[in-house]
């Protein structure tokens, strides 16, 4: 076992570290392992599990999504989400710095990704709060921290590539989703608040209060994105939509919506579509791969074989945690959120099972800890994100997001302790 | 890179686009039909009964066509995520030497699995091999809509891999990496 392990994990530094695409590198990894230590007939396993890995169902949701988000990036979702939410955030303390908590959490709701997210909201709130007198630093740090959710809140693309992995209802994941990342965007505007009580001087006077049928008529623009948002989330919790029809229903209204707003064209559908086309295949690659190393992974017991190793040490569960979550992080500073899971679902996922951890609430664990990591140096796509918005060294957008990375810690330790949190609304939709 | 294929590699990402069209549009339709019912029942008519049959099986199908017809297309826009951090740093004239392994690596492996999935599709060829469910489709339909794709892929390799060699043996230091960004 030790030499299978070595040169397994030796396999794998090379070939990522070389800079072999991620898909290629996990095929291969799993060439390695059934060639060299399996006598099965290795081709033949391969052709056939990418086979079998390419198709399903519940798989179908991921482009789905992926291209919702594409359509509502394009569109002025963002421009209307600030001017909704902006006159109701100048009382609060840390005001319109929390424009940026409530609409990443938003906007996290009708997409899939943190980069998105980022990319998004990042383009209405940090020229409109910096031209206002806030803290830059903040400003970026909030940003690159609260758009993470992107990851947490439903719809998650990486939520879906765990789900489909682990074999896991994704409807359930979903749902599982929701509690951790309210928890989130609250520890996030918390931190904010607590912040603009003790460095009152850093944050700009309020502007004149609007009289209140002023704000509700701003934020009448907020309408048609909560109707997004109810429509597929509510579906799914509801049951009336498995989450691949409500990710069609999804693109058909964002296409309806960008329309009414008139920013859609046939030049903007087409780079959407297009766009969704390039991150689908490329995640569905990864995906197969994936597969592929599982299936060659299984045959040479090495997960099973570790998962026993682990057992014999005795670690409790939250031992095993800790030690895991160390691992992710650095793993997490090296590699992207997706290769994250699929990595850790082949090789790590019987280990987790033998030490009794629900596989749903794991999935949200791992995905808090691929969160930290995406604002985490040398590898953060919400840093590269930020750096190719504002044009400043990577390392000082990562100290501004720094304290959120705490936070997300933080939140780990609370779902940790309370892990009903996670698992209340999954159960509370019964058996479906 | 100038690909000299690149209409080709276009067409499959067209064809990737197309199948999530009609994955879109076939269940957009199946819920309409849903509705429809609903409200037919509602009024006091009888059901209308529009449905797809086997809706989750075709899905499944175009799915495939969805990701393998666009994986070259993918490739050629450098989309295909890969560790770039400790390769990144090297100079062009030794870099070039590395994508020149990193290819060889995924052209291997693709050409390896394009003969396997040949194999596969031959397979369900001779035994005549369908999908469970409903309709039951012809396995060598999207089988062979993952074959093309990985083959286009292939190419896509192969044709990156040549162009990369004749620079690393002719002028190595004009190399430049056409995805200088950290994905």
């Amino acid at each position: 076992m030790l030499i299978l392990t070595l040169t397994l994990f030796v396999t794998l530094l090379v070939l990522l570290g070389s800079g072999v695409w991620v898909a290629f590198s996990l095929l291969g990894l799993g060439w390695v392992a059934l060639s060299q230590f399996t006598s099965i007939p290795t081709g033949d396993v391969m052709a056939s599990d990418l086979w079998g890995a390419s198709y399903s169902w519940e798989l179908t949701a991921l482009p789905m999504f992926i291209w919702m988000g594409e359509i509502l990036f394009r569109s002025r979702l963002a421009n209307d989400m600030f001017t909704g939410l902006s006159p109701w955030m100048q009382r609060i303390p840390g005001r319109l710095l929390h424009t940026n908590v409530v609409g990443c959490g938003l906007f996290a709701a009708v997409s899939g990704s943190s980069a998105a997210t980022c990319a998004t909201m990042g383009r209405m709130t940090l020229p409109e709060l910096t031209r206002r007198g806030y803290d830059e630093q903040l400003v970026i740090g909030t940003l690159a921290g609260s758009a993470t959710l992107g990851l947490l809140i439903p719809p998650s693309i990486i939520l879906i590539v765990y789900g489909v992995a682990t074999d896991q209802s994704i409807a359930r994941l979903f749902m599982a989703g929701i509690l951790p990342g309210v928890l989130l965007s609250g520890l996030f505007a918390a931190y904010l608040m607590v912040w603009a009580w003790r460095y009152p001087e850093k944050i700009p006077a309020a502007e004149a209060a609007l009289p209140w049928r002023e704000r509700l008529r701003h934020s009448r623009r907020l309408i048609p994105l909560l109707a997004l948002i109810l429509g597929v989330i509510g579906s799914i919790y509801a049951g009336l939509a498995s989450p691949t029809e409500a990710a069609a229903v999804g693109v058909v209204l964002s296409l309806l919506l960008a329309r009414v707003q008139g920013s859609m064209d046939r030049h903007v559908f087409h780079d959407a579509l297009m766009g969704a086309v390039r991150t689908s295949c490329m995640i569905a690659f990864i995906l197969a791969g994936a597969s592929v190393l599982t299936a060659a992974m299984g045959f040479t017991g090495l997960p099973s074989d570790l998962a026993a190793w682990i057992g014999t040490l005795g670690l409790s569960p939250v031992m095993l945690l800790a030690a895991l979550t160390v691992l992710f992080i650095l793993l997490g500073c090296f590699l992207d959120g997706i290769s994250v899971v699929v990595l850790t679902t082949s090789i790590l996922l019987p280990m987790v099972e033998t030490a009794g951890i629900d596989l749903i609430w794991f999935g949200i664990y791992l995905v808090i800890v691929v969160e930290m990591s995406q604002i985490t140096p040398p590898i953060g796509f919400n840093l590269f994100v930020l750096q190719g918005m504002t044009g400043r060294n990577i390392l000082s957008i990562a100290r501004a997001a720094l304290p959120f990375f705490f936070l997300m810690m933080l939140g780990v330790v609370l779902i940790g302790l309370f892990p009903a949190i996670v698992t209340f609304l999954p159960s509370a939709m019964g058996n479906r | 890179m100038n690909y000299r294929l690149r209409s080709l590699y276009h067409l499959g990402g067209y064809l990737s686009a197309t199948c999530l069209v009609l994955i879109c549009g076939l269940i957009t339709l199946q819920i309409l039909g849903r509705l429809g019912d609903i409200l037919a029942t509602a009024v006091g008519a009888g059901r209308i009964g529009l449905t797809i049959p086997g809706l989750a099986q075709i899905c499944g199908f175009l799915l495939v066509g969805a990701t393998f017809f666009g994986l070259a297309y993918t490739f050629i826009h450098h989309a295909h995520i890969r560790v770039t951090l400790l390769i990144g740093q090297l100079p062009p004239r030794y870099r070039v030497f590395v994508e020149v392994a990193c290819l060889s690596v995924a052209l291997a492996l693709c050409l390896y699995l394009a003969f396997y999935l040949y194999q596969l599709l031959a397979d369900s060829v001779a035994y005549g091999e369908t999908s469970y469910g409903l309709l039951s489709i012809p396995l060598w339909l999207p089988q062979s809509a993952m074959l093309a794709g990985v083959v286009l892929f292939c190419l896509a390799l192969a044709e990156t891999w040549w162009q990369t060699l004749a620079i690393a043996v002719r002028r190595p230091g004009s190399f430049i990496p056409g995805d200088t960004d950290q994905t």
